[in-house]
This record gives structure tokens, sequence and C-alpha cells, in this order.
């Protein structure tokens, strides 16, 4: 059901009875307001009663405010409207109506009216929510280096570069060792051998 | 609407660039000379270290504007981005299995264009040596060292930035690594309180110093 469709409440319509009686109230709820009177005899009787007091009201005599009152008056809205340092300031009704304006035009901007958009800005604002977390984890953290933390990470270099030293002369040993074992020792050794197994045969 | 449009589109893609940008940065895990150890470094489970050193640019940066008393080391750290050290003692139920994650490792590492400088196995001892150096154009972007001794440790080795092995001669020249082992290593690399250090109870030690 179409809010256009449903029924008012009698409280809804005591709130609208004055600008029902104004005839400011748009064409659809307007026609609400109506469908309602139809059908509630008490909403009839409080609309009939307001009425009433309205014509009374417009019924009574004018007169005429004294001019002691009206000059207060004048003085007070030319108070409230002069600048505060006797510049060229423009007057409220203005300025209300610039505020007004830009207050529109930023909507207009703020207020994606597209559907091509929304997706655009949903996007966008995952990027930026991506982003600050990533600068939140990432963020550079401040290294405050005492003379221990430089000395300590500088005997840490020293430590690397001679283990890896250690470890390559190691392996360079080991390759001679292995080197002068298979190539050199292990030959002349047999070579050795055999000349003194001739000798013994002989 | 057109010029809001336009706004909004440079907008996004000024957004999506930064946003590229922030997570191409600081990743030193995508550098040519950074080997992962995460493959080998599992098969020793929860098992403490014996020695891990893991130094940042900041601190290597540091090192290579502050250490003007030592010339050759602060030329060294200057190109330096990372360096790496994780170290295990042995178990023997677990030679073979790190024996051969080690030598497949070595072998993908030649496949990504890493020069071998050392590559030697023991067949009496058991143990391994690889070195390795990865050069682009030319240049040292870094050096990889895994070392086995089944009855000793297991250690592991990534240097990332330029490295020179001439300077890694000279420096560990000037230094004997059993001086070097009194050292208490900083098992996390900064930030270590040095109150409860007592170097000199470990200066006979041949081994890197336990936490």
């Amino acid at each position: 059901m179409r809010r256009a469709d449903t029924p008012l409440s009698c409280g809804r319509v005591k709130v609208l009875v004055e600008a029902y009686l104004d005839e400011s109230l748009a064409g659809p709820r307007r026609a609400r307001v109506d469908a309602h009177l139809v059908g509630c005899e008490a909403c009839r009787a409080e609309v009939a009663q307001a009425l009433q007091v309205r014509t009374a009201l417009r019924a009574l005599p004018w007169r005429a405010c004294s001019d002691v009152v009206l000059e207060t008056v004048r003085t007070r809205l030319a108070a409230a409207d002069a600048p505060a340092s006797g510049g060229n300031r423009k007057p409220a009704a203005v300025r209300a109506a610039a505020a007004q304006e830009w207050t529109r035009r930023l909507q207009e901007w703020l207020v994606p009216r597209s559907s091509v958009w929304k997706p655009a800005v949903g996007l966008a604002a995952a990027a930026v929510l991506v982003v600050g977390v990533y600068a939140f984890v990432h963020r550079p953290t401040e290294i405050q280096v005492t003379p221990q933390d430089m000395q300590r990470a500088e005997g840490q270099v020293r430590w690397v570069m001679a283990r890896i030293g250690q470890i390559s002369q190691h392996a360079g040993n080991k390759v001679r060792t292995d080197v002068l074992e298979k190539r050199v020792a292990d030959p002349a050794a047999r070579a050795v051998s055999g000349v003194l197994e001739d000798n013994i045969r002989q | 609407m057109q010029i809001k449009q336009a706004w909004m589109t440079v907008a996004l893609v000024a957004t999506l660039a930064g946003a590229g940008r922030a997570f191409a940065t600081d990743d030193l895990t995508k550098h040519p000379g950074y080997v992962d150890f995460d493959n080998i470094v599992k098969l020793f489970g929860k098992q403490e270290t014996n020695v891990e050193v893991f130094l940042e640019p900041a601190m290597l940066q540091f090192i290579g504007k502050m250490a003007s008393g030592d010339p050759e080391m602060a030329a060294l750290c200057a190109k330096l981005l990372q360096i790496r050290v994780q170290s295990f003692q042995m178990d023997s139920d677990k030679v073979d299995a790190v024996e051969k994650t080690v030598a497949d490792a070595a072998q993908k590492l030649e496949g990504q264009g890493w020069g071998p400088l050392i590559k030697v196995r023991d067949r009496k001892g058991g143990s391994q040596t690889y070195v390795y150096m990865k050069l682009v154009n030319g240049k040292s972007q870094g050096m990889t060292v895994m070392n086995i001794d089944p009855h000793d440790e297991a250690t592991f080795v990534n240097i990332v930035g330029e490295i020179d092995p001439e300077q890694i001669g000279r420096l560990s020249r000037t230094i004997h690594i059993d001086q070097l082992d009194s050292l208490r290593m900083n098992m996390h690399g900064k930030n270590y309180d040095r109150s409860d250090d007592k170097s000199d109870d470990k200066a006979d030690d041949k081994k890197p110093v336990k936490k």
C-alpha cells in the first residue's frame, strides 16, 4: 500500500487542521484530510470549531500600533542588521537567502542523483578506507636509536659478515681436503703401496 | 553537471592511484635480492633459534651514516636494505628433511637467476654449504647463505641490497668469529635490553650465542 492511500489518524488531522484551513496543504494530503473528515464526526467538529475561532478573530476591530512601539521595533531591527565593524553588510534576509543557495548547491554535490555514481562513490569510499587502514598499519615509526642500539646493530652486522666468512672458509677448507684426499693423497698412497708390494714380490 | 562528473572522476582516479602506490612501496619481499626461508624454517617447527638477526633498512641506513669510525662498515651498510639470519640447532631426526629442502631451495634459487659462489656437499660429514649471489644488470642485489652441519646447526642468511663479497671478506678478516660469538645477539633485532648482558662469560664459547 502506498503512503498516500493510508487513512490519516485523528491525531494527525488535528495537527494538520491549521494548514488545512489556510489552504496551504498540497493536493494529495488535502484529499486525505477530506477523506478522513467524511467518516469522522469528531474531527469535523474540530475543524468547524477552529474555523469558527478564526472567523471570530478576523471579525475583531483593527487597532493602530502606536508610533512609540513602531519606532522601537524599527530601531531594534536596524541594530540587528547593522554591521559589527561598520562595513557594508548585507541585510539578514539576503544573507539567509545566500546561505540557503549554498546549502542547496552543497546538497546537489553530496547527494548522488544518478545510480551510476552510487557504486563509484562507494568504491572511492572503500579505497579511502583501505588506504587509511594501510597507512595506519604501516605508519612510519619513529626510531629512537640509542648508542647501545647502534653498537649492537653494528656488532650484529660484523657478526653476520664474519659468520659468512667463516662458513665460506670452512667450505673452502673442505674442498681442499676432499680434493687433496681424492686426487693427491689417495693416489700417492696407492702408488707407494704398489711400489712396496712390487719390491716385496721381487 | 559535466564539471561535477569530471571532478569526481579525477578524485576517484587519484584515490585509486594513491591506494596502489601505498601497496607498492616498502615491500622488500618483491626485491630481487630477497629470499623467503619460510619453507625451510617451518621444518624446525617451534624450535628456538640459536641466533636470529633482523636488521631493517632504517637501522642499516643509520649505521651507514653514523658509523664514521669505520668507513668500510659505513659503505657496506649504506647500500643494504635488510639482513636476516636464522640459525637452528640440528636435530638428527630432521637432517634428511632439512638437507632435501635446502637442496630444493638451492635449485630453485638457481632457476631464479641466483649465481652460486660456493656449493659444497661434504659426503663424509654430511654438511652442505651454499652461497649465492643475485646479480641484475651486473649489479649485486643480494646474497644468500645456507649452511647445514648435521652435527651442529643450520644457518640461513639473506642480505638484501648491493653487496660486494670482497667487502665481506675484508670485514670478516678484521674480526675473529670467536670474539664475536661473545656478543649476545638480539633475537628480534631491536629494542633489546642489554642490562642482563654477560658478554664476558661467553668469550670462550665457539658457537653463536644461544638465546
